[in-house]
């Protein structure tokens, strides 16, 4: 097998990775990113509709464990990661969200406060180029843009969901960085103007860096430990066309989401602690509120501009979840229910098209995003099965959401009705769990105790260079959008990695 | 040229029945197929008698509740994740956001 040589080893091109180089490349530290995804631009992506290429190590490599729940998950193998599949939604975490054991008695601490992450979270939004307003939830944020105004929905929504503040977003409110302007088109995930932020619009130039080499469509098959010390050698990587070599690195970041990062480590025999458990995510609830009065869907500046904070925070969260609100602008789905039940009485063309949209101007749409405990029911492991690389899958294994959740949402959704009453709430119809997990958290969790799997440097707590970057490393969650996190603990993950001395 | 002249017939059905564009409808129509479950005949006549006058007063509403139900979540299941089709179903003055969006345009 070929061996290949280089200072620095970072596996994974998203969020999580691409900024670990950006650090690297100017301290002027070689770095090497193994991405098994292809580079394919935005234009291809809007063109096809599609964030992958057709390479055979694009092929997702997971399965649902058959003693949980099925549930899809949604993540990119490509240059630049879930980052060209995301909305762009940047809340910071709350400060009680660090502290939920001490302060709740729930969940993990983490190893590092709000305060200490504060510096590096006024570095993600600098360089996200976030637009937002400062406000007293998320102490600190700093916006080099402007928010986006409140919709029409949110200007409803604002006197009685308080505190109501608009949502920190990486769709940009002004030209910026040589990117248009976000057009509002409601179609983030495939952005027709290029406007949100991604890893390919937004770290390019960390990417065409000399001192940045890019080894796409190139598996991470394992990680070599050496011998009888506490380093790791080697990182075994697989080409599209099934060469293997071998690359040996002074230092590794496992930078892939939180099921791919956790599958590297057990098919390496680095089963410390607790790897592999409690996955987390953002298992959703969608909420169609109906009102009496007109409430503007499909009018506002961008997907989502306003967050309601009225179920975050407080004692509560000792017994349920804390929960996220997001109105969603663009509206209700249609068709819907709506249209099912106007069918059946017997409505057909201009009647029926008027009645559907007439209900969908009377309905507020809301995403909520819920608070989760950390669980190990809810874990990934290794499938007897394997890909066409001979690779293992990584099974997931997920529960239905906690009581705790279930009892925050049920608090929500027995209040709301009188919250919202001036609209004159006609009917609210949830679902839940909804959409697929998109925000995978917590499998090689950052911590002190004996389970934790890094330290709150994200350096491996067995292999000394050996370091985790992405959301893999929460300890816990938080009913917020997690990626400004996983921004800021990339960034800092990167200075403490550009100061280290080689080794 | 029966299939071709009984598709077109359904696409102008459809069309008028949820007025709609017949080109969406179309394009509705050809993702459908591309996910035939091998009951799409059925599912399809299904809703058409649904849909009619007299099933009103012959076929149990539970039955063509059913009918209806699975034929529009089948229609649609293509878009369902796409915010676009409720803003061009609701055929809305605006989209959302007011500047020009030159790149939708060129799509």
């Amino acid at each position: 097998m070929t061996r290949k040589v280089v200072d620095t080893a970072v596996i994974g091109s998203g969020f999580a990775g691409a900024l670990v180089a950006r650090e690297l490349a100017r301290a002027g530290r070689p770095v090497t990113v193994v991405e098994r995804g292809s580079l394919v631009p935005w234009k291809e992506q809007l063109h096809r509709r599609r964030w992958e290429s057709d390479s055979p190590t694009c092929a997702h490599n997971h399965e649902d464990d058959p003693t949980g729940v099925p549930r899809g998950w949604q993540y990119v193998y490509g240059v630049g990661g879930s980052s060209n599949a995301w909305v762009g939604n940047t809340p910071r975490l709350l400060p009680e969200d660090f502290e939920l054991q001490s302060r709740h008695g729930i969940a993990r601490d983490w190893p590092i406060s709000y305060d200490e992450l504060d510096p590096y979270y006024v570095k993600a939004e600098a360089a996200l180029t976030i637009a937002g307003r400062a406000n007293g939830i998320m102490p600190g944020a700093r916006y080099p843009l402007p928010p986006h105004p409140f919709s029409p929905m949110d200007e409803a929504l604002a006197p009685l969901l308080p505190p109501f503040v608009p949502m920190p977003q990486a769709r940009p409110t002004l030209a910026v960085n040589g990117r248009a302007a976000c057009c509002g088109a409601a179609d983030c995930t495939f952005c027709p103007e290029d406007a949100r932020y991604t890893v390919l619009n937004g770290l390019g130039d960390v990417l065409a860096d000399p001192g940045v080499e890019l080894l796409d469509e190139t598996i991470a098959a394992r990680l070599v430990p050496r011998g009888s010390d506490s380093r790791v050698a080697a990182l075994e990587c697989v080409r599209a066309d099934g060469e293997r070599f071998m690359l040996e690195a002074d230092r590794f970041v496992v930078a892939a989401n939180a099921i791919e990062s956790a599958g590297l480590l057990l098919r390496s025999g680095i089963d410390h602690g607790d790897t592999g458990l409690n996955l987390l995510d953002h298992t959703y609830a969608y909420l169609d509120v109906r009102t009496r009065t007109p409430v503007g869907p499909g009018r506002g500046a961008s997907w989502s501009t306003g967050a309601s904070y009225a179920y975050y925070s407080g004692e509560f969260r000792s017994h349920r979840a804390g929960l996220l609100i997001t109105p969603r602008n663009v509206g209700s789905r249609l068709p819907n229910e709506t249209t099912v039940q106007a069918l059946l009485e017997g409505r057909r063309g201009a009647a029926l098209r008027r009645e559907v949209v007439d209900d969908w101007e009377r309905t507020v749409k809301l995403v909520v995003a819920p608070d989760e405990l950390p669980s190990p029911a809810n874990r990934v492991t290794l499938s007897p099965r394997s890909d066409r690389f001979g690779i293992p899958l990584n099974r997931v294994r997920v529960i239905e959401p906690s009581d705790y959740q279930q009892r925050g949402l049920r608090h929500m959704l027995d209040d709301l009705p009188r919250r919202l009453a001036p609209l004159g709430v006609r009917e609210i119809r949830t679902v839940h769990p909804a959409g697929e997990g998109a925000h995978l958290l917590g499998t090689l969790r950052m911590g002190t105790d004996d389970g934790a799997v890094v330290d709150p440097d994200s350096r491996h707590r067995r292999y000394e260079n050996l370091f985790v970057s992405g959301g893999a490393v929460f300890p816990s969650m938080s009913p917020a959008h997690p990626t400004l996190t996983i921004a800021a603990l990339a960034i800092r993950l990167g200075e403490t990695l550009a100061a280290l001395r080689d080794d | 040229m029966w299939r071709a002249f009984a598709r077109g017939a359904l696409e102008r059905r459809l069309a008028r029945l949820f007025d709609m564009d017949v080109e969406l409808t179309r394009e509705l129509l050809a993702g459908g197929r591309r996910r035939d479950d091998g009951r799409l005949a059925l599912r399809v006549a299904a809703f058409l008698i649904a849909t009619t006058r007299l099933s009103r007063l012959l076929v149990p509403r539970r039955a063509r509740e059913r009918a209806i139900r699975s034929f529009v979540w089948w229609l649609f299941e293509s878009y369902l994740y796409d915010s676009r089709l409720a803003v061009a179903y609701a055929r809305h003055e605006h989209r959302l956001g007011a500047p020009a969006c030159e790149g939708l345009r060129a799509q």
